[in-house]
């Protein structure tokens, strides 16, 4: 019984004394791996002796060293992060939700470091900083020491906000190659960082290798998209092609289209069976047209467009209406007709284009018909025929008619009601049909 | 030569007497005569001239624009003649001019008016042009 109890109190005793030896053990590393390991308070950084990160340092001859460690504890010498900065470094990227801007593009200088330089090799040494502190710091995932910083080879270098790395963003895990990061890892070639320059340049140099790929596809893409569509209009242009439409519209808009093109155009107009590609063809036809300032042209094919193809734009029919207005009265009829089809789809605009626009139809439907009764009473004036009097009494009747819903319209709209009841007191002859 | 002189002074006699009849007719109105005009004054041949009570619209002289009339037939089948002091009321219209009620009172004679009709102002400059696009699909929603 004696001898089980002191087993007992002998086995407390051991456990009472391990406790404390195991949670001294484990907190005594952290001061190993601050959060924050750049005296900027970035957890990571570029200096001009190399990158700092959560992970541990080394001294010349191979020690470790705590991460935020400013001098060598063994040998007092500086360390990669020894006051290399002024300031805090500004973060360039977005905050909050906003959408990142790329930041300018910084060159990347290969500058060889010196061999003999005792704080280089205990360093990444796989990105070689530029000279400028400020642009050369970029963040790290807090979570992952082994990653070296690029440092302004991409201009889309931008730290997400939820601190995750965007695929094109400057920060590119280390290179698993051996050759890459010789000193940063404690297994790796010991201590002897020599002072030769062959082994010393070999790290050095290659990461300045490594960046360049990182820089190459950033602009491949600036560069290519931009003389794409000049391209392809000038070969359209040249080859007389007619296939794809929508590189055609850009000259279509300038009226620069060959004769070769409208010819392709046509004939294409022509074959085709469908009455919406037939419709598109046209349409690159009348813009062509405008864009010339030819509107003998221009009114030939929007006739043909609304005539065989499609009226139930009525932005055509009433550009077309408004066209034929121009002339006399041998084309009210016309005026008339397009105004009408264009009405039929009034209900295609909104708001203040609703409103413009119809007040502008009823308008020319009334001058239309103005002069058509006013052809038609100088025509009786010089034949007096039952039908020429038939005539104008017809016309005078759509007159009225068409002024006094034009009134009624600007009335409703609150639009100028001046000329509308001019034109309607004279085809009525009298106010009161036109204020009731 | 008595004879003669008789036979002139019959005849002279036999064609006054019913012009100086006609004129002291008690049922004729007082004649009231409207010369329509444009601006320049050019007459407007295709003028009308309307009273308000009556359903016919009378059309201008188309050579000089001019209308004339001592007595107006209503729709209701009572006739309305011209007389001096009656207040006229008369609508003068054209196609494309702006139509002017005049109102006037009618004299005894030299009952001449002239109305000047302007025509109907049109601003051409407000009606926008619009900007025909190109066809595009519109994707289904």
């Amino acid at each position: 019984m004696h001898s089980f109890s002191r087993a007992m109190l002998a086995g407390l005793g051991l456990l009472a004394l391990a406790l404390p030896a195991t949670a001294g053990g484990w907190q005594s590393f952290a001061a190993a791996f601050p959060t924050n390991a750049c005296q900027d308070g970035w957890t990571a950084c570029i200096t001009s002796g190399g990158a700092v990160g959560p992970g541990m340092l080394h001294d010349t001859a191979g020690r470790p060293l705590p991460s935020d460690g400013r001098l060598g504890w063994f040998d007092l010498q500086p360390t990669a992060s020894f006051s290399p900065f002024v300031g805090l470094s500004s973060y360039s990227g977005a905050a909050g939700g906003e959408v990142p801007r790329p930041a300018p593009v910084a060159a990347v200088q290969p500058t060889p470091v010196a061999a003999s330089n005792p704080t280089q090799p205990t360093q990444p040494s796989n990105v070689q900083a530029s000279n400028n502190p400020d642009a050369s710091i970029r963040t790290l995932p807090a979570a992952t020491p082994n990653v070296a910083v690029s440092p302004t080879a991409n201009p889309n270098a931008t730290m997400p906000p939820n601190g995750n790395a965007t695929p094109n963003s400057t920060l590119a895990t280390r290179p698993t190659q051996p050759s890459s990061q010789p000193s940063s890892q404690p297994s790796a070639t010991p201590v002897s960082m020599q002072p030769t320059s062959q082994p010393a340049t070999q790290p050095v140099t290659q990461p300045v290798a490594n960046i360049q790929p990182v820089a190459t596809p950033v602009a491949t893409p600036v560069s290519q998209p931009a003389p794409t569509p000049t391209a392809n209009i000038a070969t359209s242009q040249v080859s007389n092609d007619c296939t794809d439409l929508v590189t055609l519209e850009p000259a279509a808009m300038m009226g620069s289209l060959t004769l070769g093109q409208t010819k392709c155009l046509e004939a294409r107009l022509s074959s085709e069976s469908q009455q919406t590609t037939k419709a598109k063809i046209s349409l690159v036809l009348i813009n062509n047209a405008e864009g010339k300032g030819d509107k003998t042209d221009w009114e030939r094919l929007v006739k043909r467009h609304l005539e065989e193809i499609d009226r139930s734009d009525p932005d055509l029919c009433y550009k077309y209406s408004l066209q034929l207005s121009r002339g006399g009265a041998g084309r009210a009829s016309g005026v008339i007709r397009w105004a009408d089809y264009s009405l039929e789809n009034k209900s295609k605009w909104t708001g203040n284009t609703y409103k413009s626009r119809v007040f502008a139809l009823e308008r020319l439907k009334t001058e239309a018909a103005n002069k058509l009764w006013q052809d038609a009473e100088a025509t009786y004036t010089t034949e007096h025929t039952d039908e020429n009097e038939a005539k104008s009494a017809k016309y005078r009747g759509m007159t009225k008619d068409y002024a006094r819903e034009w009134l009624d319209y600007a009335k409703a709209s609150a639009q100028d009601t001046k000329s509308a009841m001019q034109y309607c007191v004279s085809a009525a002859g009298t106010t009161a049909f036109c204020e009731g | 030569m008595s004879m003669l002189l008789s036979f002139m002074l019959q005849t002279v006699i036999a064609s006054t007497a019913p012009a100086y009849a006609k004129d002291k007719a008690p049922d004729d109105g007082v004649p009231v005569r409207v010369v329509v005009c444009d601006d320049a004054k050019a007459p407007i041949a295709t003028a009308v001239v309307r009273h308000p009570l009556e359903a016919d619209r009378h059309r201008v002289n188309a050579v000089d624009g001019s209308w004339e009339a001592s007595v107006l037939y209503l729709p209701d089948g009572s006739e309305l003649r011209f007389t001096a002091g009656m207040t006229l009321n008369l609508e003068i219209s054209a196609p494309g001019y702006t139509t002017q009620v005049l109102t006037y009172q009618v004299r005894k004679r030299r009952n001449l008016i002239d109305v000047t009709l302007p025509k109907i102002e049109v601003d051409d400059g407000q009606l926008e042009e619009p900007t025909i696009s190109f066809g595009r699909d519109e994707p289904r929603e």
